[in-house]
C-alpha cells in the first residue's frame, strides 16, 4: 500500500513536477505582491517571454533528437538585424519578416548539413556558427543599431485586439510545434531518433535527414524570435539576443526534456519559460538587488532540475 | 563521400558570405606591412630630420618612408561606442593630415578584448613581442589591467589608459570620467526635480567598474537634494529589451509613484523610452539617459522623448586619443590626464552640438 502510494507520487510529479512548481511560484509571488496577480503584469511577463518560448521550441527539437544548438541567439541577431535591414530599405514588414525566417532557416540547415555530413558533433558546430554569425552581424552594421523601423514593430509592440501581437505569435507557434511533434510522423521520428538513433536507423528512419530537418527548423524559429526581439525593441541590435540560447535550453531542460534526447514534450517547456519568467519578475517586483537575482536564479533552477531528476530516477525503480 | 562533400562546400560558402562582410578597419586586421617601432626619444628628432632632408613635397606631405605602429587594445568592439571611439581613432592617425603634421605615416594596430581581461593581457603582450610604439587600452578592469600595463612599462611603451584606469604602472589618463558622467547626470537631477521626486535607476552589466563609478557619481551628487527618492536600481544589463523588462515591472510596482527614470547608457534609455510610449505615461515620467554616437540617440532628444542626456561623445574621445597620439610623436608634453569635456544636452540646447 505504502510503496504504490511512493511509486503514485512520482508519477505525478513526473508527468507535473514542472507545472507544480510553476503554479506554486504563481501563489507565493501573489501573497508576497499584490502588483504581481495582475492582469497587466501577467501579460508583461507573457511577453517578456516570448522571444524565449520562441527559440525554447527550436531548441526541443533539437534536443528531442539528441543534439543541442548553441547558435540560436547569435542566429536571432543575425536574421533579426537582416529582417531590420530589409524594412528600412523596402519598408515591407511581410518582406522583412520573411527575410528573418529564410535567413535563420538557412543557417540551421547549414548548422544541419555539416553535423551530419561530417560528422561532427552539434555542440562545437553550433558554437563555431554562434562566433561566426556574431561576428559577422557587428561587422555588417559596424556594431550600430538599426532604426526607423516603423511598421515592422507590430509583430513586437503591436496588438490584435487586446492581446499582445507577440503572445499570439507565440501561441501559433506553440500549436505547430505541438502539433508536428505529436500528431506527424516526423515527430515520432524525432522521438526515435533521440531516444536511440541506432535503432531509429535499423528501422528504416533516415537519421540524418531527420537531424538536418531538426536544425533547420530551429534555425527558422530563431530567426523569427530575432524578428520578434528586434520588433520589439524597436531597432535592430546586433547584440541582441546575448545568451538566449542558454535561457531557452533553461527553459527546454526546466520543462522535462531530457539532454540526451527522446523525452519531452511542448507543454513543459511551456512551463519552463514562463517560470523563469514569473521568478525574475517577482524578484524585480521585490526590488531584489541583480546580484543577488543572478544568485537565486542559478539556485533554484539547479534545485528544480535536481528534483526533477531524483524523482524520474526513483519513479523508474 | 558526396554527402560530405557538399557539407564540406556549404560550411565554406558559409565562411566565405560571413568574411564578405567582415572587411574594412576592424579589429584584429592584418598590420600594415612595413612597419618600425622606434625609441621614443629618436621619433621627435627623427620627425624633424625628415623635415630638414627631404624634398618639399615630403616636408609639406610628410614622409611615408616608415610606417611607425601604435596600438589600441579595445575593451570589446561588440560595444558600439568603443567601436566608434577606436574606429575615429584609427581614421584620424591613418591620415593625410596626420601624416603632414607629426612628419611621417603611423598605422594602428587594432585589438579586441572581447570583454575579457585575460585576452586583453594576453593581446598586449603579443603587441609588445610584436613591437609598437605606444599603446591605448580601453581596459576592461582596473585591478586587472595592470599586467598589461606592467608588461608595456617593462619594454619602455608608453601607455595612454582611455577612459579606465590601471591599479599599478606607469601610464596616462585620456578620456572621460565615469563617475563624472553619472553626476552630470545627478546635478541635473537635482536641478530641475520637484521636492520628493522618486527615482528609479537603471544600471548596466553588474560587476562592471563603469556602472559602479556612473552610479556612485549619481548617488552622491542626489544625496540629501530636495527629499529625492530612489525607488529601485535593477541591471538592464546595457540592453534594450533587459532595460525594457525591467521598467515594465517598475511601473507593475510603482506605477504612478515614479517621476524619473535615469539610465547608465543610450541603449537602455532606449528600451525605457519605447515601454514608457506603449503604457502611455512619456509625459508623466522624466528620464535621463545618454547620447555616446549622436545620431539615433540624440533623435530622442530632439523628439522630447528623453528630457536629458549626457553626452559623452565617442567619436570625440577616438579624436582626443589621436591629438594625444599626435603630441605623442611630436615629443611633445602630454597632461598626466587628459579630459574631454561632457555636456548637459536637453531639447533647449540641442541645436548646439547636433545638426539635423
Amino acid at each position: 500500500m505504502n510503496n504504490s502510494k511512493k511509486i503514485n507520487v512520482a508519477e505525478i510529479y513526473g508527468k507535473f513536477g514542472i507545472f507544480i512548481i510553476l503554479i506554486a511560484t504563481i501563489i507565493i509571488s501573489a501573497i508576497i505582491s499584490p502588483a504581481f496577480l495582475s492582469a497587466s503584469n501577467l501579460t508583461n511577463v507573457i511577453r517578456q517571454n516570448v522571444t524565449i518560448g520562441i527559440v525554447a521550441c527550436g531548441a526541443q527539437i533539437v534536443l528531442l533528437c539528441g543534439e543541442v544548438d548553441l547558435s540560436a541567439g547569435s542566429v536571432a541577431a543575425f536574421a533579426g538585424c537582416f529582417a531590420a535591414m530589409v524594412q528600412v530599405a523596402a519598408g515591407n514588414p511581410v518582406l522583412a519578416l520573411f527575410t528573418g525566417l529564410v535567413i535563420g532557416g538557412m543557417i540551421g540547415f547549414i548548422n544541419g548539413i555539416v553535423i551530419t555530413g561530417c560528422n561532427i558533433p552539434s555542440f562545437i558546430m553550433t558554437l563555431a556558427t554562434q562566433q561566426a554569425a556574431r561576428g559577422a552581424i557587428l561587422a555588417i552594421t559596424k556594431a550600430k543599431p538599426i532604426s526607423k523601423l516603423d511598421g515592422f514593430t507590430w509583430f513586437g509592440q503591436g496588438y490584435i485586439g487586446l492581446i499582445p501581437a507577440p503572445i499570439i505569435i507565440w501561441a501559433i507557434i506553440l500549436v505547430i510545434t505541438g502539433f508536428l511533434l505529436n500528431k506527424m510522423r516526423f515527430g515520432r521520428y524525432i522521438y526515435a531518433v533521440g531516444g536511440n538513433k541506432v535503432a531509429a536507423q535499423a528501422s528504416g528512419i533516415k537519421v540524418k535527414r531527420i537531424i538536418t530537418k531538426c536544425f533547420t527548423m530551429a534555425g527558422l524559429l530563431s530567426g523569427l524570435g530575432g524578428v520578434v526581439l528586434m520588433a520589439r525593441v524597436n531597432s535592430g541590435q546586433p547584440n541582441g539576443g546575448e545568451q538566449l540560447e542558454f535561457d531557452a535550453i533553461t527553459a527546454v531542460i526546466i520543462g522535462g526534456t531530457s539532454m540526451s534526447g527522446g523525452v519531452g514534450n511542448i507543454y513543459g517547456t511551456i512551463a519552463g519559460a514562463l517560470f523563469v519568467g514569473f521568478l525574475i519578475n517577482i524578484m524585480t517586483l521585490l526590488n531584489v538587488s541583480a546580484y543577488f537575482q543572478q544568485i537565486v536564479k542559478g539556485v533554484i533552477i539547479a534545485l528544480a532540475v535536481i528534483i526533477d531528476v531524483k524523482v524520474r530516477t526513483s519513479g523508474k525503480k | 563521400m558526396r554527402k560530405k562533400m557538399w557539407a564540406m562546400l556549404l560550411s565554406l560558402s558559409m565562411v566565405a558570405a560571413m568574411l564578405a562582410g567582415c572587411g574594412g578597419s576592424t579589429s584584429g586586421g592584418d598590420a600594415v606591412a612595413t612597419d618600425k617601432t622606434a625609441d621614443k626619444s629618436d621619433i621627435a628628432a627623427e620627425t624633424e630630420a625628415a623635415a630638414d632632408t627631404t624634398g618639399t613635397d615630403d616636408a609639406d606631405t610628410g614622409s611615408r618612408d616608415f610606417t611607425y605602429k601604435v596600438a589600441v587594445s579595445n575593451l570589446a568592439d561588440s560595444d558600439e561606442t568603443c567601436y566608434i571611439a577606436c574606429e575615429k581613432f584609427k581614421e584620424v592617425v591613418e591620415s593625410d593630415e596626420f601624416v603632414q603634421g607629426v612628419g611621417h605615416a603611423v598605422s594602428v594596430e587594432w585589438v579586441d578584448s572581447d570583454g575579457d581581461i585575460t585576452k586583453q593581457t594576453t593581446n598586449v603582450e603579443t603587441l609588445v613581442s610584436k613591437g609598437i610604439d605606444a599603446l591605448f587600452l580601453i581596459g576592461v578592469d582596473t585591478a586587472g589591467n595592470s599586467s598589461a600595463v606592467q608588461a608595456c612599462n617593462k619594454a619602455d611603451i608608453p601607455v595612454f589608459m582611455v577612459a579606465t584606469e590601471s591599479e599599478e604602472g606607469d601610464w596616462k589618463f585620456v578620456g572621460f570620467n565615469e563617475y563624472d558622467c553619472g553626476k552630470v547626470q545627478g546635478e541635473y537631477v537635482v536641478d530641475n526635480a520637484k521636492e520628493g521626486d522618486k527615482i528609479c535607476y537603471i544600471e548596466g552589466t553588474p560587476g562592471r567598474e563603469a556602472v559602479v563609478q556612473r552610479e556612485e557619481g549619481f548617488m552622491d551628487a542626489i544625496e540629501g537634494k530636495k527629499g529625492l527618492e530612489i525607488l529601485s536600481v535593477q541591471s538592464g544589463d546595457f540592453k534594450a529589451e533587459d532595460a525594457m523588462q525591467v521598467t515594465e515591472d517598475w511601473i507593475q510596482a510603482y506605477g504612478d509613484e515614479i517621476d524619473w527614470i535615469v539610465s547608465q547608457d543610450n541603449k537602455m534609455g532606449q528600451g525605457v523610452v519605447e515601454v514608457l510610449k506603449a503604457a502611455n505615461i512619456l509625459d508623466k515620467v522624466r528620464v535621463s539617459s545618454w547620447i555616446s554616437v549622436g545620431t539615433w540617440d540624440a533623435e530622442y532628444v530632439e523628439s522630447g522623448d528623453i528630457e536629458h542626456c549626457v553626452y559623452v561623445g565617442f567619436d570625440v574621445l577616438g579624436q582626443t586619443m589621436a591629438d594625444v597620439c599626435e603630441k605623442y610623436y611630436k615629443g611633445e608634453s602630454i597632461d598626466d590626464r587628459t579630459y574631454m569635456e561632457l555636456f548637459s544636452v536637453t531639447k533647449d540646447n540641442y541645436t548646439d552640438y547636433f545638426t539635423n
